[in-house]
């Protein structure tokens, strides 16, 4: 996740990147500006929220991803089930190659995270019966 | 002497551009030059040729280009210079322009740490001065009101080590009246009258200060109210778009909604919002989702420090959602897939539409 996190700060102008679980959690985070780590979290947490409640009331689904340009940088969020991927770039900078930056970064933390999941168990006991087999 | 001799060729070439521009003193003419200039490593004379190019023709793109880009370059350098100056033999003067340029180039957080390293070297009052300017540059932008009170403090401080000095008070008084903190605007300008005493334009802004300041919010009213709203108290007169923009704000939007791919248009301003595309209880549930994703993703830059909200763009999964935001109103397309060119030119119109001064239904 760090290396992930890590490789998102190296891309020109990011000032800092940062993976956190839904509730604003910090997980990993890396940049020149990796201080802003707690408050960027809490904030991103408390946006996806806004804008899920919002998205739910115009009836559409969800964001998947959220940019906000501002007069001194912008921020991309990548709103994923259980956590957020921020990236906040500094103004000017190009934007081109992050959005591919992201899109691949969210899959790898989505591979990741589905290789640490455990197997979802099976109703009545079948789990239990395929195990014995497989023994 | 292969270098010498590619000297004198440049040199050769700038007396003809020179010559060529005598005869003929067009905008392209002055280009060549300013930019022979600075293939020669001569930015100042660069700086200058472009300068008074863009004087004589004011409308030329290129030449106002050109002295956008000399200027940065030369204050780059000058910069750099500085920066080796300041390590041989750091003095006053020279900590007083790094601060100043970096200012102007915009880098304000640097500014910030030039000024705090110039204090710790003994720089008092001055560089106090330049600290409250670095953080009132910050507050004009972000608008969070941690900035306004730190650059206060950093006034307090340099007001107390210089009292005959106008300064500290004059920019107190501006950012109090900027703010809409009238009375401590006023008592800003009084401190600047007992300095000048009979000074015109002082007087006539006392009084009009006063007038104003009779039931103004305190200062910290003032700074919440504004960082909230995001507006200062004078941005409501500068609405900068011109009337006809408002006047077609309802062919605009029957246009953005009748463009292919475009499934909503909308145009918030105030408590009101104008939208295509939509009817009836889903008009007003669309409506109110763009204005709550609004001011949310603004409350969110502003309380990062990126300033003031321009876009937003949110992708959802059949769906795109892009916001672009003005000064007094803001428009919003709903698109089917990703925004092209031509949604973005749609959105630009309706942005600028809805911060005309007059939205006429």
């Amino acid at each position: 996740m760090k290396q992930v996190v890590e490789a998102l700060a190296g891309l020109g102008g990011v000032r800092v990147a940062l993976l956190a679980l839904r509730d604003g959690v910090p997980v990993a985070c890396a940049g020149p500006d990796a201080h802003l780590a707690d408050e960027l979290g809490a904030l991103s947490a408390s946006l996806a929220l806004e804008l899920e409640r919002a998205a739910a009331e115009q009836s559409i689904a969800p964001p998947r991803r959220a940019w906000i340009a501002a007069s001194r940088g912008t921020a991309a969020l990548e709103l994923r089930g259980d956590w957020l991927l921020v990236a906040l770039v500094d103004t000017g900078a190009p934007l081109e190659q992050l959005s591919p930056a992201l899109e691949a970064a969210a899959s790898r933390l989505s591979r990741a995270g589905r290789r640490q999941e455990p197997p979802p168990a099976l109703p009545g006991g079948a789990g239990r019966e395929a195990a014995r087999e497989i023994g | 002497m292969k270098h010498i001799l590619r000297r004198v060729l440049a040199a050769g070439r700038v007396r003809e551009l020179e010559r060529a521009l005598a005869a003929s003193p067009t905008a392209d003419a002055y280009a060549e030059l300013a930019q022979e200039h600075a293939r020669r490593g001569d930015l100042p004379a660069a700086l200058e040729v472009a300068r008074e190019g863009a004087g004589a023709h004011r409308a030329d793109e290129r030449l106002c280009r050109l002295v956008e880009r000399s200027t940065a370059l030369v204050r780059e350098e000058r910069l750099r210079e500085l920066a080796r100056q300041l390590q041989a033999a750091p003095r006053d003067a020279l900590r007083a322009e790094h601060c100043a340029l970096l200012l102007e180039s915009g880098r304000v957080d640097r500014a910030l740490e030039a000024a705090a390293e110039w204090e710790r070297h003994g720089g008092g009052a001055e560089a106090r001065l330049r600290e409250a300017e670095a953080r009132l540059r910050r507050y004009a932008e972000g608008r969070r009101r941690d900035d306004a009170r730190r650059a206060l403090a950093a006034l307090d401080a340099a007001a107390a080590e210089l009292p005959l000095d106008p300064r500290p008070w004059r920019a107190r008084a501006e950012l109090c009246a900027k703010v809409g903190a009238w009375a401590e605007a006023r008592a800003a300008v009084g401190r600047l009258l007992e300095l000048a005493p009979g000074d015109a334009a002082l007087e006539a802004r006392h009084r009009t200060l006063g007038a104003l300041a009779v039931g103004s919010k305190g200062l910290d009213a003032a700074l919440r109210e504004v960082e909230l709203g995001g507006r200062f108290s004078d941005e409501v007169v500068e609405a900068v778009a011109d009337e006809s923009d408002s006047a077609a704000l309802p062919q605009l939007l029957a246009r953005a909604g009748a463009e292919p791919g475009v499934r909503a248009a909308c145009v918030l301003r105030g408590a009101t919002a104008l939208l295509q595309g939509e009817k009836g209880a889903s008009a007003e549930r669309a409506a109110r989702g763009l204005r709550d994703s609004l001011s949310a993703s603004r409350a969110f830059a502003r309380k990062l420090g990126l300033g003031a909200l321009r876009e937003v763009r949110l992708d959802h999964d059949d769906c795109t959602t892009a916001l672009e935001c003005g000064e007094l109103g803001s428009a919003a397309l709903r698109i089917d897939g990703a925004p092209g060119a031509e949604h973005k030119a749609l959105l630009r119109e309706l942005a600028r539409a809805a911060c005309a001064k007059q939205v006429r239904p």
